[in-house]
């Protein structure tokens, strides 16, 4: 049984038509219509004859903000300069830069001693500052939900089990809070969003350092159950928490707020109890600032979790592209314009930050970028 | 000899694709051995999945994919059998084309399509309904606990079922419509009913034929990857309720594949991925050949 | 006694119709869903453009769907061509010893569970040479070879033995045999599993994973990350974005008319024959 040789020629056309059709879309420059602000002739635009492609993969964190940085490089370099950018979380960004199967990746945890053994050479560059935030679904809550760092480790412990726990509802008088089982969601994925998030619980509770520590990754305690659930990438976490009532999660502040996910109010080291947003995450990256490393120096003991200050977010972090300073097994012109896309990234691409709600880096970071960004030896 | 040449052609692919073969099984146990000698056979019956701790056992892996698996088979095999008896036996032949066609078409929607419906349409419906439904029978610990988002070992359970039924019901029915007919009207001058007739000469009769089915849908569901993991939870825990989430081994390679950094936890991974394929290497030929051993003796 | 044999009777009728309507209800009711929810997200620009960035609306999957076609087209450049010399070679040419190991190992390779294929691929080529086209389409070239062979070489063997006798007999030397009468006769049965093999591969997203990787913007060439209709479709639908939900399922239509066009025209193309 089978198709008849007449109809079977005219599939074969078609389809071989439609695919040679698809090959000719492949050289397109200026891919996409205008971008969203006016296009001036600034830094580092390669004067380059060949299309060039840049290939990224990481970090979830960032997402947003180097896919948007994608779309107006692409436009300002007239599609000359391609850049893919793929989710797939911090440890498989870290994991695939150091195999060099792409061009830079991205990650939120900077590299443990044991992934900078075995990628020597990554430099860390800090392309912005973003919080992380516990958003929550609690249908029909009025006001907004206040926790502190203890609290939430007890949850994630699974010490605290309902909403209406005293604990819970001490911190959060007032407010009718259900009684129902609290629903988990964590990071199924390596995660760098995962390392901020357990790295500022180990600063807070010493019971969560002592039995999870800080990582990228974490298993639930024996005592969360059945109540604990994982899902992979920053949108995994989103949207679980956004379907799933009761349900509490960490996610990075942009995913929270572009999908109209409330989150809680986080008692941070000076007491008070703040909201994630521009002022109070660029206070706690401020007062860090001065006490980077150079680009080629680790990072691993970098972190602005638990920051001072009376209006400062507790948990946020920067976000590392991570990138060979010897790229001399990329093709010169790739290198090239890898390069350029990142001095525009930490200079003209900041002003994209605040529209997808992360901090632009501080000037002080900026020049340290700049700075490790001439390390990168073509 | 023009002829030589030619057959020297064939062959020349044909031991390419020998070679191939052979490197992708090797490979495979190449990437693992660091897993195999460090940890050995305990790595199969571990119970603990924590790469932070640098601890790995597969154990809550290869008991999601058999127990979905399994539960989906029997599930597939009572509905498989009952389609394929309908279309064998009950249904007018016009109507047995167009079905089978029907059927047949399930197996060919891509697995994430199933899965997107099972986001969408079939976990809200486990989060809703069916838990709810379930919930007066939580004293058995079949049934105890849940799923507070709905992702669960029965939503895998269910969409592999409906995925591989086609497969069992194909395979039964084109088994059941070989009974040669004079077997059967010889039954029924004897005065038998349809159902002792089905009951007591095809089934029998088509019985290695229609498990040569069972297997090679078995085979179909311990390798589906998309639409299981879509709908199952990605959950560590080893739980005896099918309300709880869970995992499976493609499942899992799906999802870390890309981002294990350290050589113990990749080797690890590729264990799974080796295991993974054996096991479905050996189902798939006992199927085969049970199918074939029976149609050829059915002939 | 009667009676119970009736009733008997009655309850397997009632239980295999049962089934059948289990069965078939799901499959009804996913069709309709992804066409409801489908219909309303496909239009001009959704078919022709880029995404945009997470969070912003409008854009489109052009970028899939040409990733699609090109991931094709090179799938079945490697899979034809070998399933065909491999068929001819078991059909025509076997010798013992060695036909039976390597129709042992394809009967095996058929079953390859589709994320094992993408982790082979991975280990062998991207580490090497990092994510491409390329990669993807050799992965799910692992997966198509296997059952192209196996439909490739039924069809050769049901050409009647008396068309090579006729061949032979007039002089025609065997390979010509082969090639122009045989897998002429053939031909029809070997399209029907080209385009089946085709269809299958079309809907695969595991394989892909880690080989294709995936893109934003159109693809480069085949030696860089392409994306692909099923790839879309799984990012987007474990998003939380409400527009990228719509873009699965508009993307889920386009993919399942697809594969339904092409199983339906492998099923009923015969009947222009006649």
């Amino acid at each position: 049984m089978g198709v008849s040789k007449r109809t079977a020629m005219a599939g074969a056309i078609l389809v071989l038509a439609i695919i040679a059709g698809a090959f000719f879309t492949f050289q397109r420059p200026a891919s996409q219509p205008q971008p969203t602000s006016t296009t001036q002739a600034t830094t580092a635009e390669p004067a380059l004859g060949k299309r060039v492609a840049i290939q990224g993969a990481g970090a979830s964190f960032p997402y947003p903000l180097i896919s948007k940085w994608a779309q107006e490089y692409d436009a300002l370099t007239k599609g000359m300069v391609a850049i893919n950018y793929q989710s797939i979380g911090s440890g498989g960004g870290i994991k695939q830069v150091s195999e060099r199967t792409i061009d830079f990746g991205a990650s939120d945890a900077p590299l443990m001693p044991d992934e900078a053994k075995r990628a020597p050479g990554l430099l860390h560059i800090p392309e912005a500052v973003g919080a992380v935030v516990l958003a929550y679904n609690l249908p029909g809550l009025s006001g907004r939900l206040k926790l502190s760092g203890d609290i939430i480790a007890d949850m994630y412990l699974g010490k605290i089990a309902k909403w209406n726990d005293p604990m819970m509802a001490s911190m959060n008088e007032g407010m009718a809070l259900p009684d129902k089982e609290i629903v988990l969601v964590k990071r199924s994925d390596s995660s760098g969003t995962t390392f901020i998030f357990t790295d500022y619980l180990s600063a807070v509770s010493g019971e969560w350092m002592r039995s999870v520590g800080r990582g990228k990754v974490f298993n639930y305690p024996g005592a969360v159950g059945a109540r604990g659930i994982q899902a992979k990438g920053n949108e995994g976490v989103t949207a679980i928490v956004k379907q799933t009532p009761y349900a509490i999660g960490y996610v990075e502040l942009t995913y929270a707020l572009q999908n109209n996910v409330p989150y809680a109010l986080i008692k941070n080291k000076a007491g008070r109890f703040v909201e994630a947003n521009f002022e109070t995450i660029a206070n706690a990256a401020s007062a860090a600032a001065p006490k980077l490393p150079k680009g080629d120096e680790p990072w691993d003991k970098v972190s602005i979790v638990d920051a001072e200050g009376e209006a400062s977010y507790p948990i946020s972090s920067f976000t590392y592209l991570l990138v060979h300073k010897d790229l001399s097994y990329m093709d010169k012109g790739k290198a090239q314009a890898l390069v350029g896309f990142l001095r525009w990234a930490v200079t003209e691409g900041q002003k994209y930050c605040k529209d997808l709600y992360y901090v632009p880096l501080p000037a002080e970071v900026q020049r340290l970028d700049l700075e490790t960004i001439s390390m990168i030896g073509k | 000899m023009r002829r030589d040449r030619f057959k020297s052609l064939t062959l020349f692919f044909s031991i390419l694709f020998l070679i191939f073969s052979a490197l992708f099984v090797y490979e495979l146990f190449a990437a693992s051995s660091l897993t195999w000698s460090r940890l050995g056979i305990a790595f199969i019956f571990g119970r603990r999945w924590d790469p932070l701790k640098g601890a790995y056992g597969a154990l809550p892996f290869i008991y999601g994919t058999i127990v979905s698996s399994t539960f989906a088979l029997i599930a597939a095999a009572i509905l498989g059998l009952g389609v394929a008896i309908f279309l064998s036996e009950i249904s007018p032949k016009g109507l047995r084309e167009l079905l089978s066609a029907i059927v047949e078409l399930i197996a060919a929607i891509p697995s994430v399509i199933i899965g997107l419906w099972g986001i969408f349409v079939l976990v809200p419906l486990v989060r809703a309904s069916l838990q709810p439904a379930l919930a007066p029978l939580s004293f058995i610990p079949l049934f105890s606990g849940g799923s507070p988002s709905g992702l669960s070992m029965l939503a895998a359970i269910i969409v592999l079922s409906f995925m591989i039924t086609p497969i069992v019901a194909t395979v039964a029915k084109d088994c059941l419509l070989m009974v040669p007919q004079e077997l059967k009207e010889a039954a029924y001058g004897l005065g038998a009913r349809r159902y002792e007739v089905i009951r007591h000469v095809s089934i029998p009769y088509a019985k290695n034929g229609i498990l040569g089915g069972l297997i090679l849908g078995y085979g179909r569901a311990i390798g589906e990857t998309m639409a299981v993991t879509m709908v199952i939870g990605s959950s560590y825990i080893i739980s005896p309720s099918l309300l709880s989430p869970a995992h499976t081994m493609a499942a899992v390679l799906a999802n870390e594949f890309a981002e294990a950094t350290d050589s113990l936890y990749l080797s690890s991974l590729t264990a799974i991925a080796l295991l993974l394929i054996l096991i479905s290497f050996l189902i798939n030929l006992a199927g085969r050949s049970v199918v074939l051993r029976w149609k050829r003796a059915a002939r | 006694m009667e009676k119970g044999r009736k009733v008997k009777d009655w309850l397997l009728s009632a239980f295999s119709i049962l089934s059948v309507a289990a069965v078939v209800s799901p499959l009804i009711h996913i069709i309709s869903t992804t066409a409801m929810n489908g219909l309303r997200s496909i239009d001009l620009t959704f078919l022709t453009s880029l995404p945009k960035p997470p969070g912003e609306s409008g854009g489109g999957i052009a970028h899939a769907i040409q990733g699609s076609m090109i991931l094709m087209a090179l799938t079945m450049a490697i899979s034809i061509p070998t399933s065909l010399m491999i068929a001819i070679y078991l059909a025509e040419y076997r010798d013992r010893g060695f036909g039976a190991i390597l129709e042992v190992v394809n009967d095996a390779l058929i079953g390859t569970p589709s994320i094992v294929a993408g982790v082979f691929v991975y280990s062998f080529m991207v580490l090497r040479y990092g994510f491409s086209a390329l990669a993807g389409a050799m992965a799910l070239s692992i997966l198509a070879i296997p059952n192209m062979v196996r439909i490739f070489e039924g069809a050769i063997e049901l050409v009647p033995f008396d068309l090579r006798m006729a061949g032979l007999s007039l002089g025609a030397a065997k390979w010509r045999v082969i090639v122009h009468i045989v897998l002429s006769a053939a031909m029809p049965s070997i399209a029907s599993g080209i385009l089946l093999v085709l269809a299958r591969a079309m809907g695969e997203t595991a394989p892909l994973l880690f080989t294709a990787f995936g893109s934003n913007g159109f693809a480069y060439d085949i030696f860089h990350p392409v994306s692909a209709i099923p790839l879309v479709i799984y990012v987007y639908a474990t998003s939380p974005y409400a527009d990228w939900h719509g873009k699965a399922w508009g993307a889920a239509l386009i993919l399942m008319l697809l594969v339904l066009a092409i199983n339906l025209v492998v099923k009923y193309g015969l009947r222009e024959r006649r």
